[in-house]
């Protein structure tokens, strides 16, 4: 609420009118010079404009928006229709747009702070910003013989195929470190790798053609709402929609049976249900035969080792309901099995994810319209790569880049040695609030010389940098983007200029590299100028013409276009695996330590001490750090809560709201309770997020424990972020 | 030049000059609050307990309360954008900036670096009242009076339309966030300041 005027007006006005008159005052010059304003050019007539953009987030949806601006101003933003999968809509995110880049928040101009996390800052032009990166660079490069002691950490706040300028302009100065890997995915990868030999989805929208799909551990109504239409749609077809989750999500309220699983567990389900088919003569022995290696060991390991009533007794799901959902799946063609990555996250989630592409497998589902086991794709993702690739400078020093685990960020920046890590660039990224174990990667970043972030908004990563860097919004630069789910290319064309003066990241590299060059000539390869239109053709390849069925990459102004072909995974039975075959038994999972076998490993238990799992799904407003910040999702919803399931409630003597202490080893949390029979007994739920100005950081409690996978694909295992344990108390 | 022309115009420069130094100050020249401050105490006496505090530190922490208040790069503490206050959702660029926007091309004038800096920053406002007025003395100057009153009207519709529909509030917010001195009194100058125009409109209406 607004305050009163500090002084009364009325009693101030009798005064005033009356002592104007006697004061006395020198001079009639009228010295004007324009400074912001200039006389305007002849008046123009009034434009709407229409704009085609992309959502780069990461998001399964990828959409394709329509933008309207009125005389400069972007006005609206809807999903293009001329995408038959983001079909004219976006979700609440996404719609939110117009006001995440005309907030108020936004970081406005180039700033230094005088003593990081002090708040002291200091506006400066972004040549002091230049000349300062630049200077340190170059200082480091003489103290420790290399550019080795600069760290870039960067991922996926903007998918942009563009925004891969920012690897780039590291290259472009040498060997330097680089946080390798990605936090939330790579268990899934690399499983689908042993398996499949890389990770390929069918095209969402062939969900329709599904007579039985099973959506295991992925929240779509919140996290990819426009395959929700899709799933519907095979509903009303009269497809069965299973869920299974630990939390009755909102998918699950939508399906035709929710099954509540105990978390980390689902490989043991998947075993149970595998065992069942086999038993009951329900798998496709001729697929097998022709496509697969290792069905005979797998059938045996399943013989020997599994049985239903352990699964049961596993999961927590009767059995009845496992034999249930292995006939139903094995016997209604085509069935679908979506894996979410949710499921994966756990010290046993890569292995629990091949035990479910066993299924798909075993029952002849793969290759199929209407079948398969989805996870992800990156067939769609074949560019050039022209921002990202540059050459290192001649003599820079150090052998190659080196890699650190960015999912044990902070700790691998404390352990960084000859030579140490000294500079941060912070890009995509909010480390402060999304990783792992915060208290470490707060120590990792008082240890810097330097730390610079490019960031939209001041987050606490932003807090504790010495120089940030205002970056646009996909709205105020071109670009180009698919997605890792559906098979569409849109342009992002640039629709407004750029607010205050914020930068693309490749205009700065290029202009950080100007000044690099003016200071040592020859210190960095990337290009000082260029066109960022013209550069965003240079990303397109052949193959990605061909894919697309195009010829120019401007054709896309016209509306985005999907791949003509590879819609259905694996359709042609050429597996990329070792063998050329679908791998029940993969050698080269036991070459990265696993089992050849999707056999089970035991989840990860809670202790005495720390009773409860704590897990940190998708908020549905927003992205990781991304989006709670904005006016409209903090009016639908501004407290995070812990979720507790009544009868965990009950025992610790917690009513709804009241004030919750989560804790453990590391940290703890301070949070209002929401009881609530959604949340399976054995967890308790905290959306991961980040609120502007609350002191809520769910990763305070959650350790680096690494996933059991991740390594082969990725660089670098991911981060079993639900196997947190933790104890409660009331407060 | 006739006597009460004279003292309009005398009366104009201060004004000008005053609104001058309150343009710089929100366009960045955060040191020229304590001119500001001071010129306004010889314009207008001060006898209330809001006296300004001659303890100005032109250091550091001023600068750096000046920025918390009004440049960045964390959420603002006292907006210096007019649709921060009268945009329901305080966002930029909104129709309250674009009535700002048609207000200025009325006179023939337009943001340089439009849509790029949304049009009604203080700064920008403050800027286009010097244009006003110097507009208005320039045309006194040159014994134009229809032009000069024109100007003068002008400059009227856009402080009681704009800057006194919300300049109060945002200094309360300088108030309630300011830290140092240097910005809170600069705020007090500013009240006092526009109280003193507001005055004045009101006893030409009367006068009228
Ligand atoms: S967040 Fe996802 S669903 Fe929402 S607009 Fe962006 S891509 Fe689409």
């Amino acid at each position: 609420m607004k305050q009163k005027s500090v002084v009364s007006r009325r009693t101030f006005l009798k005064g005033a009118a009356a002592t104007v008159a006697t004061v006395s005052f020198g001079g009639t010059f009228f010295d004007f010079i324009f400074s912001g304003l200039s006389p305007a050019v002849a008046a123009e007539n009034s434009t709407v404009e229409l704009f085609r953009n992309a959502c780069p987030r990461n998001c399964y949806d990828t959409c394709a928006i329509l933008s309207t601006v009125q005389d400069g101003v972007l006005k609206k933003v809807v999903g293009d229709p001329a995408s038959t999968y983001t079909r004219g809509t976006l979700c609440a995110k996404g719609f939110s747009y117009t006001r995440s880049v005309y907030s108020p928040d936004r970081i406005k101009y180039p700033m230094r702070q005088i003593g990081r996390g002090s708040g002291n800052w200091q506006r400066i032009s972004w040549d002091e910003a230049y000349t300062e990166i630049a200077q340190n660079m170059l200082r480091l490069k003489r103290e420790y013989g290399s550019t080795l002691p600069i760290c870039l950490n960067k991922y996926s706040g903007n998918f942009d195929i563009m925004h891969y300028g920012i690897e780039g302009m590291l290259t472009s100065i040498g060997n330097t470190t680089r946080a390798t890997g990605t936090p939330c995915w790579p268990a899934g990868i690399d499983a689908q790798t042993f398996d499949f030999g890389t990770i390929v989805c069918n095209d969402p929208e062939d969900i329709v053609n599904s007579k039985y799909l099973i959506i295991w551990g992925a929240n779509p109504a919140w996290c990819s709402v426009h395959s929700m239409y899709f799933v519907k749609e095979a509903q009303q077809r009269g497809c069965k929609v299973v869920v299974i989750d630990p939390i009755l999500t909102q998918t699950a309220s939508k399906a035709d049976l929710y099954i509540q699983i105990k978390s980390s567990t689902d490989g043991a389900l998947a075993l149970g249900m595998a065992r069942y088919i086999l038993d009951h003569n329900l798998y496709d022995g001729e697929w097998l035969a022709k496509n697969s290696k290792g069905a005979e060991e797998f059938f045996s390991y399943l013989k020997n080792n599994i049985t239903l009533e352990w699964a049961a007794e596993k999961t927590g799901i009767p059995q009845h309901i496992i034999e249930m959902l292995a006939r139903e799946y094995a016997t209604t063609k085509p069935a679908n099995i979506w894996i979410g990555y949710g499921m994966q996250r756990h010290t046993n989630g890569g292995q629990n994810v091949r035990a479910i592409d066993a299924l798909a497998a075993i029952t002849g589902n793969i290759g199929k319209s209407g079948g398969g086991a989805q996870y992800a794709q990156l067939e769609t993702w074949g560019f050039k790569y022209h921002a990202m690739s540059q050459s290192k400078p001649a003599n820079s020093g150090g052998k190659e880049d080196r890699a650190i685990n960015i999912n044990n960020f902070g700790a691998e920046v404390l352990n960084a040695q000859d030579p140490p890590i000294k500079m941060l660039w912070i890009a995509c990224r909010g480390p402060m609030t999304q990783d792992p174990e915060t208290a470490v990667v707060k120590k990792a970043f008082e240890g810097m010389d330097l730390v610079v972030t490019a960031d939209l908004y001041m987050t606490p990563t932003v807090e504790m940098s010495d120089i940030v860097l205002p970056v646009t919004t996909a709205f105020e630069t071109p670009g180009v983007n698919v997605s890792y789910w559906h098979y569409w290319l849109s342009l992002n064309e640039q629709a407004i200029k750029p607010m205050y003066e914020s930068k693309n990241d490749v205009t700065i590299a290029m202009e950080l590299s100007a000044k690099l060059n003016e200071l040592e000539q020859g210190s960095c390869t990337f290009p000082t100028s260029g066109d960022l239109q013209e550069w965003v053709g240079k990303e397109f390849s052949e193959g990605i013409y061909k894919q697309f069925g195009i010829q120019d990459w401007q054709e896309l102004k016209k509306g985005p276009v999907k791949a003509k072909s590879g819609l259905i995974a694996w359709q042609d039975g050429k597996f990329r695996t070792p063998s050329g075959k679908y791998e029940l038994w993969s050698a080269e999972a036991e070459k990265y330590g696993h089992f050849p076998l999707p056999v089970y490993v035991e989840e990860m238990q809670s202790t005495d001490k720390y009773p409860l799992r704590c897990i940190t799904p998708h908020w549905k407003l927003s992205i990781h750090s991304q989006f709670q910040n904005l006016d409209w999702m903090a009016a639908v919803n501004n407290e995070p809560h812990i979720e507790i399931h009544p009868k965990v409630a009950a025992k610790y003597h917690i009513k709804d709201n009241d004030s919750v202490k989560m804790f453990n080893d590391i940290g703890y949390i301070t949070l209002p309770a929401k009881i609530t029979e959604t949340v399976s007994p054995d967890v308790v739920a905290v959306y991961e997020t980040w609120y502007k100005n609350k002191k809520f950081n769910v990763n305070y409690t959650v350790k680096a424990i690494p996933a059991d996978m991740g390594k082969k694909a990725t660089g670098a295992p991911g981060i079993a972020f639900h196997d947190n344990f933790v104890a409660i108390q009331k407060m | 030049m006739p006597n009460h022309t004279f003292d309009r115009i005398t009366d104009l420069a201060k004004r000008y000059s005053l609104y001058s130094l309150f343009k710089q100050y929100y366009q960045g020249e955060w040191e020229l609050a304590r001119k500001a401050a001071a010129t306004i105490q010889q314009y207008i006496p001060v006898n209330d307990n809001l006296s300004f505090q001659q303890d100005h530190q032109l250091d550091k922490a001023a600068l750096f309360d000046y920025n918390r208040l009004f440049v960045g790069p964390g959420k603002l503490l006292a907006s210096p954008y007019e649709s921060a206050y009268r945009n329901a959702q305080g966002l930029v660029m909104q129709e309250e900036t674009l009535f700002v926007r048609q207000f200025y091309l009325q006179a023939g004038i337009e943001v340089s670096n439009k849509n790029a800096f949304p049009d009604d920053h203080l700064g920008l406002e403050f800027e286009f009242i010097c244009y006003l007025l110097a507009r208005e003395g320039e045309r006194l100057q040159a014994d134009d009076s229809s032009t000069a009153n024109h100007y003068a009207a002008l400059y009227q519709e856009f402080c009681q339309q704009h800057i006194l529909s919300w300049v109060y509030q945002h200094c309360d917010d300088i108030l309630t966030h300011g830290r140092t001195s240097l910005c809170r009194d600069t705020a007090i100058a500013l009240v006092r300041f526009l109280q003193t125009e507001e005055a004045n409109f009101l006893s030409k209406e009367e006068f009228v």
